[in-house]
């Protein structure tokens, strides 16, 4: 093994591991660093064997394959190990550190905290990634292709990290694979240049070696130049497509900058695109003097209509809400927002505000809602805000409600709905006598594992006359759902039960990032108040999940926790990026029709959804669309492999795949050619190697025996042995063809094509014959 | 006119050698082939000297059996080629040098009254050998070269009504100069249709003439040649020969060939079905030659040139152009598609 080879798989290891290594900003602690590297020195060392003791490259990687899964094996599942190998509960142990890596995926944004099962599948991708570097830089010495998986890697965390990477974290992985792809460039110039015998005829060679390095390097310098330049323009020519639909106005229908707008209850405009939301930038940031975080409210409305909820247009009430229950009965907390990018007129603070403090910026307090209004965007505010804890055993005698906060649209149940929540809601309140316990028992029951939460609501379901039914009346059969769907049953299962309800938008408290807390669009939320007499407008959370706000103190039943642990999983991640993926709101056409994908868990049931399945569909066909050619060729091939009935026939569709194959890479056939003259045509022209020239020769010593010598002369193994030999030409030949030529001769086969050009001409043989 | 060769022996077929026993296998036929034609060429090679493929082009069409026509200027060895083979074959060799004067009845034989038997005899003529040389084939006149070719062809003479047999093996090689050379007789279509193959000689290479000059100065090498095989083992490894395999692709090959000289307009005349025999015969002594008992196209594409070039005759086009049918024979090659073709 030459030096060489030693200093291209360490490379190899080193640009992994620096690639590799931002994933430490994504993850509390570290730990997980040292099986990595250990992991990588394995997968090079094995790979550094084997290249020693096989020239199956292959089978190095296979090696190494299993050397590598052994080592990880036994280090994180070593004790279900029977005599040194792995055993059933082995698989068991590694499942159950796939759900646990899973479930911290889903539940956690960058940094996330660093399980057993996490560290097992961060090892196992590191490993994977090594073993890839180390194939395509040193078993198959083209490290140029390494750039891919060691960009893949970089890209793991560049993509999900909190903030933008430091520069270092590409440079020093770049910088060790230029050196890989300088190596090995100077590597196979070395071996140019032992070639030439003498001086004196090694000069005119060296001058035209000088002549291709100069090409080669003008080449080079011309694509990067490309590189560099299309780097720098297409940022500037593609537009940005920053999500900022919270930003310029909450579930906003349309940009009209108005107060007025919908919050939707369907499934095309509403939060699902704000919960989609892959950006990372904050919508706000605040300090609380609080010790529990509320949810911030943007506004609220109890106008409910056609699947829609409806900010009711800028209320001209001017006056000051109603009192709030005395300070001995709450207690008063400040939060102060910075860097505040949510559009006019709305603010983002809790409920109820107390005391507003702006820089000179005039607000308004709507009398009923107690939205805080403001005429113009700004960036810093302060807000002192109530914390109505009351117990529940007063709210249980809170008596009926009576006051000038609750409108005629917070009792509205829709009449198309109406049979449904009556009766929806009488068995989920059964028993209950007060409005509190109901309240507790709706929420808890929407809490439950019969509902899941999921961005994905599928197809809505149309009744029989073809009309989309109510949302309400899809929510009750399907049972899926987001924070507005949930917050949408609750409020008219309360207000059917006759407690005033009102819808409340905003967002989730957000994540603590360095003493601040910092609330993203994806943290966007909905939620349902309902009135008690001289409390006021309570929150309730009957949203499952992860991403959801956590039930008041009041709102638990009892002292028992169970209530909150009922709802299910979230079926997407907390941050939302790992598996939802951006709407695109204009014009790039390019992208596929979006479909978020779904995680495995839950969303084996939408799979089959009728879009998705004409998608697939589609996919299908254009797959196949793409492939008819050399799916004809292939099943033409095989269709005179059938066929065949001697020997001879079988040798010759043998070389028919053969010389069309070769002919598609540019090396025909001239049919004036003999065997022999073709054979040395393929020799010389595909630059095939000795193994391959004596395979050739031996293809065409079995056609000619076929074809010229006495029938019984050729046995079948000869023409059997013939179809490794051709697949091993084919090979090589492929090899030295520029890869548009490879790819044409893949897609667009003349074997394939010839059929469908003679296609007509069968056809109109075939109905002659059959008119005779 | 000028007779050298051993004494002529009048063969009349029952006298024939019975050769070498017909239950041999193909190997040990093909063994047979090849060592008498390593001791030819060896032979022939010692006086012709740089012509590796003249040599193996003729001894290809003594194994086929077929006659052989040297076409080349004065003085580049076509004589010297046609003795060297005869002298290396231990067999009855005349020679007929060719002149405006010379009768048929010197090249077929005579009758002729014996006075002491008092009953006509025949004289067998000059043709009644194993290897017969004509030199200079075109200088005799039409009536003269009929009498040959008829004889070439048919392998017997028929003399007043009776007919001879001629001896096996049996080949003529006639040389003859370039037709525009003066007093010629350019031989007919039909004739030249007899010949197997027609080769050309061409100049030596200077370091073969530079040779032949240091050699020749003194003596001639021919006179050193010995032969190297005899008559009996000619007819077995012609009769070896006629047993090698042509499938059917190379009948088909060889038919489509013939077939496309008759219908291409670069000809007037195209192949006859006795040059698509002709070449049949010699790829399969070719293939013998290469050690195969069986025949490859590339045989038949090898000899295509030597053996259909000479039957055939140009179209004024073809003429104009200044190619030769060579040349032609060539285009053909390359256009006939070799089968069995793809599909």
């Amino acid at each position: 093994m030459s030096r060489r080879r030693w200093r291209i798989a360490l490379l190899a290891a080193l640009a992994t591991l620096a690639a590799v290594y931002p994933v430490t900003s994504l993850f509390q602690s570290s730990a997980w660093l040292s099986p990595a590297i250990v992991m990588i020195a394995v997968s090079t060392g094995v790979g550094l064997l084997m290249r020693g003791l096989t020239r199956s490259r292959v089978l190095v990687v296979l090696v190494q394959l299993v050397v590598t899964a052994y080592v990880i094996l036994a280090q994180f599942a070593g004790n279900t190990f029977f005599l040194l190998l792995p055993t059933i509960s082995t698989l068991e142990a590694a499942n159950d550190y796939g759900l646990e890596a899973l479930d911290t995926l889903a539940r956690y944004a960058a940094p996330a905290p660093l399980g057993d099962g996490v560290t097992f599948y961060l090892v196992i991708i590191v490993t994977l990634v090594a073993i890839s570097v180390d194939a395509m830089a040193a078993t198959w010495r083209s490290p140029a292709a390494a750039g891919l998986p060691l960009l893949a890697a970089y890209l793991v965390t560049a993509a999900n990290g909190d903030s933008t990477l430091a520069l270092r974290f590409f440079v020093v992985p770049a910088a060790l694979w230029l050196l890989m792809l300088h190596t090995t460039a100077r590597a196979q110039f070395g071996r140019w240049s032992t070639t030439s015998a003498t001086d004196e005829q090694a000069r005119p060679v060296v001058a035209q070696d000088g002549a291709a390095m100069r090409s080669f390097s003008t080449g080079a310098a011309k694509l990067g130049l490309a590189g560099l330049v299309l780097a720098l323009v297409v940022p500037v020519v593609v537009p940005h497509f920053p999500p900022r639909y919270l930003t310029e106005g909450l579930g906003r229908t349309s940009g009209d900058g108005g107060s007025g707008g919908s919050v939707g209850f369907n499934n095309t405009i509403d939060l699902t695109r704000s919960l989609n939301n892959d950006d990372d930038s904050p919508v706000l940031k605040y300090t609380t003097t609080g010790f529990t975080r509320s949810p911030l409210r943007v506004l609220a409305t109890g106008y409910y209509s056609r699947g829609e909820w409806l900010a009711v247009k800028d209320s001209n009430e001017v006056g000051q809400p109603q009192p709030l229950p005395p300070p001995s009965d709450r207690n008063d907390y400040e939060i102060t927002v910075s860097d505040n990018t949510l559009a006019a007129p709305n603010i983002a603070a809790p409920y109820p505000v107390v005391a507003v403090a702006m820089d000179g910026t005039p607000w308004t307090i709507d009398p009923v809602t107690r939205d805080v209004r403001v005429s113009q965007p700004v960036s810093s505010y302060r807000v002192t805000y109530a914390d109505i804890a009351p117990l529940p055993s007063v709210l249980r005698e809170s008596g009926t409600p009576d006051s000038p906060d609750i409108v005629d649209d917070d009792l509205a149940v829709p009449d198309t709905a109406r049979d449904l929540l009556d009766s929806w809601s009488k068995k989920v309140t059964a028993g209950k006598t007060n409005p509190l316990d109901k309240a507790i028992a709706i929420q808890d029951h929407l809490r439950s594992p019969e509902y899941t939460y999921t961005l994905d609501l599928g197809e809505p379901l149309r009744d029989d006359a073809g009309r989309i039914v109510e949302p309400i009346r899809t929510f009750y059969e399907t049972k899926r759902g987001y924070c507005v769907q949930f917050a949408t049953a609750m409020i008219m299962l309360a207000r059917a039960q006759g407690i005033p309800a009102r819808m409340a938008i905003g967002f989730l408290p957000g994540t603590s990032v360095d003493g601040k807390y910092v609330v993203r669009a994806s943290d966007a939320h909905a939620w349902p108040e309902l009135f008690f007499q001289g409390y006021g407008w309570l929150r309730f959370e009957p949203t499952p999940g992860a991403r959801s706000g956590t039930p008041p103190p009041y709102a638990v039943e009892g002292a028992s926790d169970g209530s909150r642990g009922g709802g299910r999983a979230p079926s997407e991640s907390a941050s939302g990026r790992a598996t939802s993926q951006a709407p695109v709101p204009s014009a790039t056409p390019s992208q596929a029709p979006a479909t978020s994908a779904p995680s495995f868990t839950d969303s084996l049931g939408s799979v089959f959804s009728l879009r998705n399945i004409v998608t697939a569909l589609t996919l299908l066909v254009l797959l196949l669309a793409i492939f008819v050619m050399p799916i004809t060729a292939s099943l033409d091939r095989a269709r005179r492999r059938r066929q065949a009935v001697t020997r001879q026939d079988l040798v010759e569709v043998e070389w028919d795949d053969l010389t069309s194959h070769l002919r598609d890479l540019g090396l025909p056939a001239p049919p004036g050619d003999t065997l022999r003259q073709t054979r040395d045509r393929f020799i010389h022209d595909g630059h095939l190697g000795v193994e391959n020239a004596d395979a050739v020769r031996r293809v065409t010593m079995t056609l000619e025996k076929a074809r010229y010598d006495r029938p019984e002369r050729t046995s079948v193994e000869e023409a059997e042995a013939l179809h490794h030999d051709i697949r091993s030409i084919r090979r090589e030949v492929g090899r030295t063809r520029a890869s548009s030529t490879r790819l044409r001769s893949f897609l667009w086969p003349e074997a394939g094509v010839s059929i469908w050009r003679d296609l007509p001409s069968r056809l109109a043989d075939l109905v002659g014959r059959r008119g005779r | 006119m000028e007779f050298t060769g051993s004494v002529p022996g009048l063969n009349r077929g029952e006298q024939r050698e019975p050769g070498q026993p017909r239950d041999r296998g193909p190997a040990a036929d093909l063994d047979l082939v090849r060592d008498v034609a390593d001791r030819l060429v060896g032979a022939m090679t010692t006086v012709i000297e740089g012509k590796a493929e003249v040599v193996r082009t003729t001894v290809t069409v003594l194994f086929a059996g077929g006659h052989l026509l040297i076409e080349d200027v004065p003085g580049v060895g076509k004589t010297m080629l046609a003795k060297a083979l005869a002298r290396s074959i231990d067999a009855s060799v005349r020679r007929i040098q060719f002149t405006p004067d010379l009768l048929p009845s010197d090249v077929t034989g005579v009758s002729i009254f014996n006075q002491d038997a008092r009953r006509f005899e025949f004289r067998p003529g000059a043709i009644f050998a194993n290897v017969v040389v004509g030199d200079e084939i075109n200088r005799a006149s039409p009536k003269t070269q009929s009498a040959l070719l008829e004889s070439m062809e048919e392998r017997q003479v028929t003399v007043d009504g009776t007919t001879y047999e001629l001896q096996a093996p049996f080949i003529v090689m006639a040389t003859q100069n370039p037709i525009e050379m003066e007093g010629t007789y350019p031989l007919p279509e039909a004739q030249r249709d007899r010949f197997m193959a027609r080769i050309s000689m061409g100049y030596p290479s200077p370091a073969a003439e530079l040779e032949l000059l240091e050699v020749h100065g003194s003596r001639s090498p021919l006179d050193s040649l010995r032969p190297v095989t005899d008559a009996a083992t000619i007819n077995s490894v012609v009769e070896a020969v006629m047993r090698v395999h042509a499938s059917p692709a190379i009948r088909q090959y060889i038919v489509d060939l013939v077939n496309r000289s008759r219908s291409t307009s670069a000809l007037r005349l195209g192949a006859s079905p006795r040059a698509g025999l002709h070449l049949l015969r010699s790829a399969r002594a070719h293939a013998a030659l290469e050690g195969r008992d069986h025949v490859i196209p590339d045989d038949v594409q090898l000899l295509a040139p030597a053996v259909l070039a000479h039957r055939l005759m140009p179209s004024s086009e073809t003429q104009l152009a200044r190619r030769t049918t060579t040349e032609v024979v060539g285009d053909l090659l390359r256009q006939v598609p070799v089968p069995p073709q793809a599909r």
